[in-house]
This record gives structure tokens, sequence and C-alpha cells, in this order.
């Protein structure tokens, strides 16, 4: 388990961002399928409220791009690239365990708000300030969305670091 | 450089575009925040802000961030066609150029998210012209891939099945987004399940599609383990059924005028029985991604027999065992042909690599301050969404201080 914690190794890590990504693709495809569940009738075929539905596909979208999709690829980019280029690791090992930690963390505490919002007696979840005035509104559950997709985009520029490889190994 | 496996250098590219663009929806993100938590006005019309700023701001993020999502399932794409077609990538050059252009071109073409926020004729034709634009390197990449497949050898792997739908499946999302590039035919589009079917089309139909291929492909050699070729076929086949039931009614209901974002409808806008199909669709969809699950978890119960290149594929990852040692290589491998494992008109294959490293190969050891440095930032968010600055300042302590351990960590001997 301690190995798991502590690893640095990229194979290591595209596992773990694979299996991790694999989870929020299933939480993303169950809020998929509530949200089909209640269209399939004209008039509230579940009887989820307006408020609910507003949640259900903003995460849906959030969670599938952010959570899903991106670290998929990340998975891939991992474990593969050093391969296909004959090294040995990314250049930027530890950085590139961080970018994991910080997705992970960032993708709990983003599904966390279901179960803290009300904690917080939070409003809507809004998306974006569509119509300019809820910015002010002090909605806690939104800022659930805006700040871990601040903590969770940061992993990118990690993954990005990491792609610094060596390529003594191509003769050119 | 142009030696690089096609996957590689799509995965270049897009870290160029994230690099480039996730600092716009940082800025956009820090903004709203101080909206939020401070009171400042710039999103908000009363206090001189303006909601057209945020969506420049998104856009300018979220256009490039959907190339981000489509490039690396391309690059997967053109990895896995030469390998079961037995040729190599047909054009590999322009392949490679396309993507670049595509990267550059997609930073020009934002605000056609924006068609009904009243910019204006000109804005709007500008925008219109340059999102046409970029179908051509894109329509250049399908061109390749179909002369990839022309006249090869083909095994139809779950894999490249998986590869071929991507190819189907992103043409017809593709031209959904051409008709949004006219901002006449858009301003009916937008907002409605149109572009619902737009999205989903090119995210499940392309990026999803294309990670599945590569998921059948590389899992024996990350695993070590072989998936099951016909619990894939099942998967490959209700996933394509599924996702064609579940998205492409959302074309018509979306042109009969059913916004998005509803959570009931008028039976009197005559989308229901598009509805009815669509979640019909989504529930087959759920069921393949079970039957994938299972794939995947029954492997665990296997034995790691899988060979170094069960594919016969051309790339380095498949010069070495599977799942690779930890130090991948025995000798870092000279690099002379695009495809070293494959004899080509040019050169022959590379000789296999050693079993044993000539000499020990020192392997970093693992290290506990990037996950330490890592919990540092949701203290924080929790200090900052309830309001509590001691905890806050917790959390800046923990990444502070996760940062000056790591970067002063010993070296091992």
């Amino acid at each position: 388990m301690k190995t798991w914690l502590t690893t640095t190794d990229h194979k290591r890590i595209g596992l773990l961002y694979f299996w991790t990504a694999f989870g929020f693709f299933l939480i993303g495809g169950l809020e998929a399928l509530i949200i089909r569940a209640q269209l399939a009738r004209p008039d509230g075929g579940l009887g989820v409220s307006a408020e609910t539905f507003n949640q259900l596909f903003t995460m849906h979208g959030t969670t599938m791009v952010f959570l899903a999709l991106m670290p998929l690829s990340a998975a891939f980019f991992n474990f593969i690239i050093p391969l296909q280029i004959g090294a040995r690791d990314v250049a930027f090992p530890r950085l590139n365990a961080f970018s994991y930690w910080v997705f992970l963390l960032g993708g709990l505490f983003l599904n966390a708000s279901f179960i803290a919002g009300p904690l917080f007696g939070a409003d809507r979840l809004s998306v974006a300030p569509m119509r300019g005035g809820s910015a002010t509104r002090t909605s806690r559950r939104a800022s659930f969305r805006q700040v871990p997709m601040s903590i969770s985009g940061s992993w990118d520029y990690r993954s990005w670091a990491s792609h610094r490889w060596r390529r003594a190994s191509i003769s050119s | 450089m142009l030696r690089l496996p096609p996957f590689t250098w799509m995965t270049l590219i897009t870290q160029f575009l994230v690099i480039t663009a996730f600092p716009v929806i940082t800025v956009a993100l820090v903004l709203l925040m101080f909206d939020r938590f401070f009171g400042t006005h710039f999103f908000v019309p009363q206090g001189g802000g303006d909601p057209i700023l945020w969506q420049h701001l998104f856009w300018m993020f979220g256009h490039p961030e959907v190339y981000i999502l489509i490039l690396p399932a391309m690059g997967v794409v053109s990895e896995v066609l030469p390998t079961f077609a037995k040729k190599p990538l047909f054009g590999y050059t322009v392949v490679v150029y396309s993507g670049v252009v595509i990267a550059f071109l997609g930073w020009s073409v934002w605000s056609h998210h924006m068609f009904s926020s009243g910019l204006g004729p000109i804005a709007d034709s500008v925008f219109a012209g340059t999102t046409m634009l970029i179908a051509i390197p894109t329509g250049v990449k399908i061109f390749n891939w179909i002369g990839t497949l022309w006249g090869g050898q083909i095994r139809f792997t779950t894999s490249l099945l998986f590869a071929v739908g991507f190819i189907a499946m992103f043409i017809i999302g593709g031209l959904s987004g051409v008709s949004h590039a006219s901002a006449p035919s858009d301003l009916q589009q937008t907002d409605t399940y149109y572009v619902v079917a737009h999205i989903h089309y090119v995210l499940f139909g392309g990026t999803i599609l294309g990670l599945f291929a590569g998921m059948y492909y590389w899992w024996p050699k990350m695993t070590g383990r072989m998936l099951s070729e016909s619990l894939g076929k099942v998967h490959f086949w209700l996933t394509l059924i599924g996702m064609n039931l579940a998205f492409f009614p959302m074309h018509f209901s979306g042109m009969l005028g059913m916004p998005r974002r509803i959570y009931t409808y008028s039976s009197d806008l005559g989308v229901t029985g598009f509805n009815q199909v669509s979640t019909i669709g989504a529930f087959l969809i759920g069921l393949a991604t079970l039957v994938f699950f299972w794939n995947l978890l029954r492997t665990r119960w296997q034995p790691v027999t899988a060979p170094s290149n069960p594919w016969g594929g051309s790339t380095l990852e498949w010069a070495i065992p599977s799942p690779p040692p930890v130090y991948n290589f025995t000798v870092i491998p000279t690099v002379e042909s695009r495809m070293p494992l494959w004899q080509t008109e040019r050169h022959a294959p590379m000789r296999p690599l050693p079993e044993r490293p000539p000499a020990a190969i020192h392997v970093p050891g693992g290290s506990w301050w990037p996950l330490i440095t890592a919990i540092g930032l949701p203290i924080l968010a929790i200090g900052a969404i309830s309001r509590a600055l001691p905890i806050v300042f917790v959390g800046v302590a923990v990444v502070i201080l996760g940062i000056y351990r790591w970067a002063y960590e010993p070296f091992e001997m």
C-alpha cells in the first residue's frame, strides 16, 4: 500500500490514473442515467426536482470532461509515452506523482459537494454567471465547483512539465 | 523528431495546448472567485462588469480544451490502425502537421460558442470562417486513416473495431459541428439538443471510442494480461448501437426546439419519442460499460502471460516484456526508423534488447512529499469555502512545507 502512495514510477501512476478515471467515468455515467430516466417522459419521468437536475447535468459534464476523459488520456500518456521514446521514466517523476494526487483530491472534493453542500446551506449550483446576478450571492455549493476546478486543473501543468523528456535515445 | 510515434506527437501537441489554455481558465476562475468571495464586479453589470468577459475568457480556454480532449484519441487511432492493417500510417508527416495546424487554428475559433451573445455581424462572420477552416486539417487526418486501412491486411480485433468506430462517429459529430460553424444556422441550434448531439458524438463517439481502442490495445502491455476478445466485441457493438440510439435522435429533438438543461418538457413539443429512444440508448451504454468493467476485472485472476508484442506492433513499447520491468529498457535503444520493430524499405527490424541489463540500473525510490504537498490544497480549499482563514493558512503551510522538503529531499544512495 505504501508503495502505491509514494510511487514515482510512471507505469504505476498511469495505472492509478486509469482506475481513478474509470471510477469517475462510472459516476458521471450514473448521473447521465438519472438524467435520461428523468427525460424519458415529458412531465418528469423520475420526479427529479429542477435544482437536483441542474446539479446532475453540471456534475455529469464536469466529471466526464475533467475527471474521466482527460485523466484516462493521462493514464496512457503516463504509461506509454516513456516506453515509446525509449526512456526510463518521465523527466520529473515526483512532479508527475504530485499531478496525480492533486487530480484525485480535486475530484473527490468536487464530488463531496453532493454531501457537504447541504451542510453549508447552499443553493443553486451555478455553471457560470450566465445572467450576471448570481455571482454576488454567496452560494457555497457553487464554490465547491469553482475552487476544485482550479485545483484539479493545476495537475495539467505538471503533466506538461513531465513531458520535457530526454530524447537522448533517438539518434538524429 | 519525425521518427516519434504518432501518439507521442499528438500528446506533445496536446501539452502545448494545455500549457497555454489552462492559464486562461485559471484567470477566469480567479476573477470569478474574487467576485464570489470578495465582492468584486468583474462579471457583474451592476458594478460595471460584464458577463460577456466571462464568456470570452471561458471559451478561449474551452475551445482549445476540446482539442486537448480529441488529439490524444486521434493519436491512439493513428497507432492502432497501422498495427491491425499491417501497413505504416499513411501520410505520417501530414498527419503530424495537421495535428499542429489543428492546435494552432484552435485558438482562432472561440467565439463560435458566442454566436447568440450579440457580438455583431463582423465578429460572427470572422469566427464562422475560422471555424470552417479548421475542418480542413481534420479532414486530412481522416483521409490518411482511410489510406492506412486501404489495401491493408486487416485483423478485426476489438481495438481496431473501436478505432474504425471512432472514425465513423467522429465524422458524424464533425458534420454537426460544421453546421454549427455557420452563425445563422447556429442561431437555431444553439442551446438546443442539437448541440448535445454534436458534443456527444465527438466526445463519446470520438474521444471515448478512441480511448477504448487504446485500452484494448495497451492493456496487455500495462498489465501482462489479455482482455477477452469476445467480451470486447459485445462491449463494442452494445456501445456503438447504444450511443447511436442515445444521441442520434437528439439532432431531431434539437431541431424541433427542445432546449438544453431542462428537466421537463411539454408533450406538445413532439419530442417525447426521441427522448424515449435516447433513454434506451443510454441504458444500453450503461450495460456495455458493465460488460467492459467485467472484462477488466476478470483479468485480475489471470496469470501474467501476455507476450511482449501480442499484436505485432512496430513501436518501442512492444520491444519489452508485458508488463515492463521497473527500469523499462535493459539498454536504451538507438532508434533509426519510424517503425523500429518492423522490416521497412530502408531499415531492418531493431535487434532484440538484451534480457538482462549489463550493469545494475538505479531506479529512484518513492517519495511521500508529492502526496503531502497535494493534501495541502484541499485543506486550503475547505478553509476558503467555509470562510475560515486559519484553515487556509494551515493548507498553505502544508503546501510550502511539502515543497521545501521535496526540494531538499536527499538522493538515495
